[in-house]
């Protein structure tokens, strides 16, 4: 019967249909272009980038303008108005650091990831805390453990800087105990010490001594005087760095993601618009300081070939100077820009350092000016120039003559002193240490900052960041109650924290 | 002959004879789905897609009934003949029709419980390179969004979501430039999840149908078809204007060097330069002295039309060529389309090439195969990137580039001696010689696509058939960039080349098998299907680029200075699902149809990875009851329908993310990152659901008559981001939530003021309005962002300019306006309302349509116009004040106040606490450059209306009358002559405002051109 065979086709047909239409939903459900398991090394690069930070707070970023180290007469690529925003958090990054922990407990480096999580931990929460005031810190990073904390509460300032120090202390007990395993693996991923753990040791007392001078005034709160003390006395337990080469540098040179920000290539886009900021340069001007020749160009309408190195020639703009007006002097070469040799003729610049022996140098000087510590402030504050001056390869002989200068002879520990320290601290931040000199100012007005028309903020310097708006997007009770308990419900740019108070 | 028994007798009569007809219109077009009626009896037969039937005539029962829905009902006596073609007369009191459904459903449309919207007109006539834009104005709560840019798919908005676009039943796979104009039969719009509910998850916001065309006849037993379509392109709709005063620099300061920061202003310059007086400047061809220095030559505005100068016309021609044949076994179709266009920026071409084969064959009676297959090949050497950066002409040209020099000098684009190594510009920084993009910087496009259907059918009986069908399609896409030496672009300032290629892969089988049961009992109708289907997506990316080239000009990916880096992409996902629809009729008054679907999603966590969802509709035609003087046809319906959803792929898995590598001291480092927002192991699917209710109504003898609806669609609970505090270590994680409701009414009115034998005039017009509401967010949570619960979802966020209380600009002590640091709402950006007006008017021989059609409301961001003031071309920046600057006077006055005491206090959100502050009027001077980048140059000042209308498309048409074709072997000739988008009504006619609709900003596009050009269509 054709029927039947009729029926027959059409039942084969629907057999194929059903059986090539079903699969195993199982094997669709993993992400095949995605891991669910990383080696630790790969976490760390991604911290350490974050941490390095170099397009936000790198050299001749808009961080360095507003340290007054440069300053911008287009007023497209950007400007100095000081008219804050907000700062960014960092908890998305201590997941990551958490990860790495995680993905490195059951490897035999465990330790030395794990003292590194401990310092980046401190690191962030620093770097948060010091630009807005209280964070989340007991509360925070839960939304994946069984608390499920989505909304934490703000913990003060002062506990999340008790905190930050004693993380410090366990990091640094850690990382000894990690240099002491035999046989272990090492610390890969590790860009800024191919994952030596002796400098890491001394960066991170370094960077707690740091964090101990940012609270100079509030040696009453927290023993501030007796942990400096226990650090710079002992150390053998607490290693500090001992010359330029421990620094914590990024190299820059003419590779993938990794050349330096001024070079052949953005000359055009920066010549006559990256100026040097006059709270520097003068500075280095009133000092006839000889690290001016390296970094800065003499203005062409004032040049003499005849005396190529007369100070007259090196003219600054001052960052709170109208733009427009800016822009116009230096079209008719009125001003100083970066030097061209050292900035724009290759394309590895010069380091960033982001923790350097020169500030730690500057630091103890400082704690000896305080009294808090006994010792030599001459010695440190003469070792911090010197090691500056070395950064920019000046002679030895200039270094010497340099130091031996009236302006520069350490003045005794008292305030003229302090500001001899303050003030070469400053000039050895130069395009480094990301905000590092904009928030010793903010904690010792030295040295001056300029403010100007340019100024968008009532004439002031601000004295903080607000904090993200998703904040009151997502956690606005809690944010809230943090400016009630600080500022008096406003987020305030121009109000002061626990740390400045 | 091909016979299409919906209903047929199971008794076999001992006497019985065949009968074979033809049912066609006055116009002589077949007539699908006609009843046939052996008078007196119960047998019947409705005929096939080209009018065609067979019965079985008893002995002495001849008489058959021809009826349609619309037409006459006519009686014929089949003794005398074995053959014939029967004519219906359409009848003006008769109103329905029959309109493709769900799947590929054939359905009378007064059965319909929802919207349904048939395109009216030809699309092949006036016609675009894609055929989906020429929908727009015509389908009420649909808006096409073309685009002028190669291969870019017109962004369509259903109820101001996508729809889903569907051939012959089938999801397209594709993409939309894979129609030709010329294969299709008929479009229709279902709207809303109500009607697309059998497309399963995809079909979500209703679905754009396209029947293609099968084989036909005529009484050659085949029919060949001509089209033949030429546009040529020219003259701007929407082209910024630009000042001709001033050229390149700063506070009229500029002197050409190097063009690499050499001179004063002479790389990476703004528009804010010198004004042309003639006087000696150094530019960029001044010629040298002797010892090798500029000579300065008159300054002068040597390319004022610079921009027109550069473009060229355009043209799009178009031919196809198909033949349909059909015969008692079956019927083939094959039709072969090229489209060529010559686009209006230098050096772009596009090809597509299309073929056709669409065929059936009958088994046997009960049962047949049909198949159709379509290869589609898209080239193009070179689409240019049209987004804004040193890529772009409009960038380039109009925006940073000034009329100080003459973009014809500019042709021969190397350097002498440097051919091949560096180009030949005004500057040599940031910007590059138009031309050289135009031939050198080559970005190839290359797609193959390849679909295929075949469909089995049977049927067991009169009242049960099955359909098996399964659909392939294959697409490959092939990209390539070609990046010569010296030419610079946003992160690639060493300007040493590169080399790009781009392979997509995408696969997609959509398989059905489906019962189909039909019965009438009594006064009801009951027509029954169920059907399973699998769906399945595969895709797969490659993208390798080079890191700049090591010998100029070749374009190998080996050729890099270091590694190459490759970056690759898999997905798989599947669906599986089973799926039912039920309609019964009462009567010829009363419907009710019914669908339910269970989906099993690869995509959703195992657990919930199965759901179902239901629509329902009803509907009454009153006029079949009730007597309203005038009104012809009056129905009532109303429908809910909800509809699953899935997530994107592989986007609720906790996985660590890659970031792209980088080197540093010579060793190569990767970063990977926790995701940021967790997964949810318990996640369900997202649903929404629809629920409408229309009107439409035929009055005054089908002479006017409107269908409206007015619809609520409740999107959620969706699966979205739930937003944690970054504070917790992570932005959020995936949840069930989100719900907002959509808000909207659609109305198509037609009229019909002229009716008679010579003269016919017709017109309908689409309006339609929506808008969408924030109703929920997840436990206990109020806000999405700043949208709070019961806002629009499209409110229009900014910083504002600072202003006091009274609306006066507050000006800062540098003389520039003060721009508030949080953000408040100025408007929503979706269109308040959207109008489509269609005309048809025929004398004898002779017709005109022509479509008008655009959008109310809504607000955009005018990004062209912002940056133009940024740079200075803008043409309203050429002011007494400018004059100033140049001559280093500061001579403008912001108009607004300065602060002069008090503070103003804010919480967190920028909410006032406490306003103390004082007022004076602002007196400080500033370069008037300063105030136009601040104040002209800033989003706050460039918000506009998103209002616009388009003269969208004119033909006239020339029928060649029978009686000249008569002798001829020609049997249907028309030529038409046609435009396209030939005016343009808006405020601002520096941007094509038709592209944007729920965007905030308007991105670079090239400029929209007008069309004109003829039809020729021949039928042999």
């Amino acid at each position: 019967m054709k029927t039947i065979n009729n029926y027959k086709n059409v039942l084969i047909l629907a057999l194929i249909f059903l059986v090539s239409s079903c699969t195993n939903f199982d094997n669709l459900a993993n992400d095949p272009n995605r891991a669910t398991s990383v080696p630790p090394s790969i976490l760390l690069t991604e911290v350490l980038t974050v941490m390095n930070n170099v397009g936000d707070e790198g050299p001749w970023s808009e961080a360095q303008r507003d340290n007054q180290f440069w300053a911008i007469s287009f007023d497209y690529y950007g400007d100095q108005d000081y008219n804050w925003g907000s700062a960014p958090f960092r908890y998305t990054t201590m997941s990551n650091v958490i990860a790495m922990e995680k993905e490195a407990a059951n490897l035999d480096t465990k330790n030395k990831y794990g003292a590194l999580s401990k310092f980046f931990k401190a690191y962030f929460l620093d770097y948060m805390t010091k630009r807005m005031g209280d964070i989340p810190m007991s509360e925070a990073l839960k939304a994946n453990t069984p608390e499920k904390i989505t909304q934490p509460k703000y913990d003060s300032q002062k506990a999340v800087y008790v905190e930050i120090l004693s993380l410090l202390e366990a990091s640094n007990t850690q990382i000894t105990l990690a240099q002491k395993e035999v046989g272990t693996g090492n610390v890969e991923g590790d860009f800024l010490y191919k994952g030596d753990l002796s400098k890491w040791q001394k960066t991170i007392n370094a960077f707690r001594l740091r964090v101990l001078i940012g609270l100079s005034k509030k040696t009453t709160e927290i023993d501030v005087v007796n942990q400096f003390n226990l650090i710079v006395s002992n150390p053998t337990k607490y290693p500090l760095m001992t010359g330029t080469s421990d620094n914590m540098l990024r190299h820059f040179a003419d590779e993938n993601g990794n050349q330096y920000v001024l070079n052949p290539s953005n000359y055009g886009f920066n010549r006559n618009r990256n100026i040097l900021a006059g709270t520097y340069l003068d500075i280095l001007k009133q000092n006839n300081d000889p690290r001016i020749y390296k970094i800065a160009d003499p203005a062409q309408f004032y040049f003499n070939a005849a005396d190529p190195l007369n100070l007259n020639a090196y003219i600054a703009a001052n960052t709170g100077d109208d733009q427009g007006a800016m822009q116009v002097a230096s079209d008719q070469g009125k001003f100083s820009y970066p030097n061209e040799k050292r900035y724009y003729s290759t394309f590895s610049g010069e380091n960033y350092i982001l923790i350097g022996y020169p500030e730690q140098e500057f630091g103890i000087a400082e704690a000896i000016n305080r009294g808090w510590i006994t010792g030599d402030a001459a010695a440190n504050y003469n070792q911090g120039i010197r090691a500056s001056m070395e950064f920019y390869s000046v002679s030895t002989s200039d270094i010497n003559t340099f130091l031996a200068s009236s302006n520069m002879v350490y003045k005794g520990n008292n305030a003229l002193g302090l500001a001899q320290i303050l003030n070469q601290k400053y000039v050895a931040f130069f395009q480094n240490s990301e905000r590092e000199s904009y928030f010793n100012y903010r904690r010792t007005g030295i040295p001056a900052f300029n403010v100007g028309p340019a100024n968008n903020n009532g004439g002031k310097i601000p004295m903080r960041w607000k904090y993200p708006q998703s904040e009151f997007e997502t956690n606005k009770a809690n944010v809230n109650a943090a400016l009630t308990s600080q500022y008096g419900g406003s987020d305030d740019i121009n109000a002061k924290m626990w740390l400045l108070k | 002959m091909i016979v299409l028994l919906m209903l047929t007798t199971s008794l076999i009569m001992a006497q019985k004879t065949t009968f074979k007809g033809k049912v066609v219109d006055e116009q002589n077009g077949s007539l699908p789905g006609a009843t046939v009626l052996i008078k007196g009896g119960t047998t019947t037969v409705e005929t096939d897609l080209n009018g065609d039937f067979e019965i079985q005539l008893p002995k002495g029962n001849e008489i058959l009934t021809i009826s349609y829905i619309g037409y006459d009902s006519v009686d014929f006596n089949a003794s005398k003949s074995t053959t014939t073609v029967i004519v219906l007369k359409a009848n003006s009191e008769s109103l329905s029709e029959v309109v493709v459904t769900a799947l590929g459903i054939k359905k009378e449309k007064k059965k319909l419980g929802y919207s349904v919207q048939e395109v009216q007109g030809d699309l092949a006539k006036g016609r675009d390179a894609n055929v989906l834009n020429s929908l727009a104005g015509k389908v009420s709560g649909l808006i096409v969004a073309a685009s002028s840019e190669f291969f870019t798919d017109p962004k369509l908005y259903l109820r101001g979501k996508k729809p889903l676009i569907v051939i012959d039943g089938v999801p397209l796979a594709t993409d939309t430039y894979n129609i030709s104009p010329d294969d299709i039969e008929s479009v229709n719009v279902l709207k809303g999840g109500t009607a697309a509910a059998l497309y399963g998850a995809s079909g979500v916001n209703g679905a754009i149908q396209i029947t293609t065309k099968r084989g036909t006849k005529n009484t050659k037993g085949f029919v060949v078809e001509y089209n033949h379509n030429s546009l040529f392109q020219s003259g701007f709709n929407a082209i910024p204007k630009t000042q001709t005063s001033y050229g390149p620099g700063s506070y009229g300061q500029y002197a050409f060097k190097d063009g690499k920061g050499g001179g004063i202003n002479d790389a990476d310059y703004d528009q804010w330069g010198p004004k042309f007086n003639g006087q000696l400047i150094t530019q960029y061809d001044s010629p040298l002295d002797a010892n090798g220095n500029l000579i300065a030559t008159p300054w002068t505005a040597r390319g004022k039309n610079n921009f027109k100068n550069f473009i060229e016309d355009g043209f799009l021609i178009t031919n196809n060529l198909a033949l349909a044949a059909s015969s008692d076994k079956g019927n083939i179709r094959f039709s072969v389309s090229n489209t060529y266009q010559k686009g209006i920026n230098p050096n772009t071409k596009l090809n597509i090439y299309n073929y056709n084969l669409s065929g059936r064959y009958n088994l046997s009676e009960n049962t047949w195969v049909d198949a159709s297959s379509n290869f589609n090949f898209q080239t193009s050497p070179n689409n240019p990137n049209v987004q804004y950066g040193p890529n772009s002409y409009l960038y380039n040209i109009i925006i940073w580039g000034g009329p100080d020099y003459d973009i014809r000098d500019l042709k021969d684009y190397w350097q002498k001696g440097k051919e091949g190594l560096q180009q030949m510009n005004f500057e040599y920084t940031r910007y590059n010689n138009p031309y050289f993009i135009a031939y050198e910087w080559l970005r190839g496009y290359y797609k193959n696509d390849y679909t295929g259907q075949i469909s089995l059918n049977h049927k067991f009986n009169s009242n049960f058939n099955m359909v098996i069908r399964t659909n392939m399609a294959l697409s490959n896409l092939f990209r390539d960039e070609k990046i010569p030496y010296s030419l610079t672009t946003y992160g690639r300032e060493k300007a040493q080349g590169d080399y790009k290629e781009q392979y997509d892969y995408k696969f997609e089988n959509y398989s059905d098998l489906m019962l189909n049961y039909n019965k009438s009992i009594q006064n009801f109708d009951i027509k029954a299907t169920v059907g399973v289907n699998s769906n399945t997506k595969k895709y797969r990316n490659l993208f390798a680029t080079t890191n700049y080239l090591i010998i100029p000009g070749l374009y190998n990916l080996s050729n890099t200075q270091s590694p190459v880096q490759p970056t690759n992409y898999n997905s798989h996902s599947e669906t599986n699902s089973i799926y039912g629809s039920f309609d019964m009729s009462y009567k010829s008054f009363l419907f009710l149809g019914a669908t339910g679907r269970f989906d099993t999603d690869s995509r959703l966590p195992k657990q919930n990875n199965t759901f179902f969802y239901p629509s329902v509709g009803l509907s009454a035609i009153l006029s079949e009851i009730i007597q309203i003087p005038h009104v012809d046809y009056l129905k009532i319906r109303s429908s809910y329908a909800k509809v699953g959803g899935s997530l994107d792929i592989y986007s609720n898995l906790d996985t660590y993310r890659l970031r792209n590598p980088f080197t540093i001291d010579g060793t190569t480092y990767n970063a990977a990152y926790v995701g940021e927002i967790l997964s949810n192991p318990d996640l369900k699917p997202a649903f929404s659901s629809t629920i409408e209710f229309g009107l439409e109504t035929k009055m005054y003898k089908n002479r006017i008559g409107f269908d409206a609806t007015y619809f609520e669609n409740t999107n959620g609970p969706q699966i979205f981001d739930l937003k944690y505090s970054e504070t917790s270590g992570y932005l959020g994680s995936k949840q069930n939530g989100i719900t907002t409701r959509t808000k909207g009414i659609e109305v198509s009115l037609f009229v019909k003021p002229v009716k008679s034998k010579n003269f016919n005039w017709d017109f309908n017009v689409n309006w339609s309005t929506y808008k969408e509401y924030l109703k929920e967010v997840y436990n206990g949570i109020t806000n999405n962002g700043k949208i709070n619960i019961g806002d629009r979802v499209d409110g229009f966020y900014i910083n504002d300019f600072m202003r006091t209380k009274d609306g006066t600009l507050i000006v800062g002590s540098n003389g520039k306006p003060l721009v508030n640091s949080y953000q408040t709402k100025v408007g929503n950006y979706a269109p308040d309302w959207t109008l489509g007006v269609t005309n048809n008017v025929s004398y004898k021989s002779f017709a005109l349509n022509f479509t008008f059609d655009g959008r109310y409301g809504g607000k955009i961001e005018n990004y062209i116009n912002k940056k133009m003031w940024q740079s200075g071309t803008h043409e309203g920046s050429d002011t007494p004040e400018r004059a100033n600057d140049v001559i280093g006077v500061k001579s403008y006055v912001t108009e607004g106040v300065v602060v002069t005491g008090g503070s103003l206090v804010t919480d967190g959100q920028g909410n006032t606490l406490s306003d103390t502050r004082t007022f004076a009027p602002n007196t400080t001077k500033i370069y008037y450059q300063d105030f136009a980048k601040s104040y002209n140059g800033n989003t706050a000042a460039n918000i506009i209306d998103k209002t616009f209308f388009k003269l969208r498309e004119v033909s006239l048409t020339y029928n060649l009358p029978k009686s000249v074709l008569k002798k001829s072997f020609i049997t249907d000739a028309s030529i038409s002559l046609i435009g396209r988008d030939l005016l343009y009504f808006s405020k601002n006619k520096n941007i094509d405002l038709d592209q944007f609709v729920n965007e905030r900003t308007s991105p670079l596009q090239t400029p929209t051109v007008k069309s004109y050009g003829l039809n020729l269509n021949l039928k042999f």
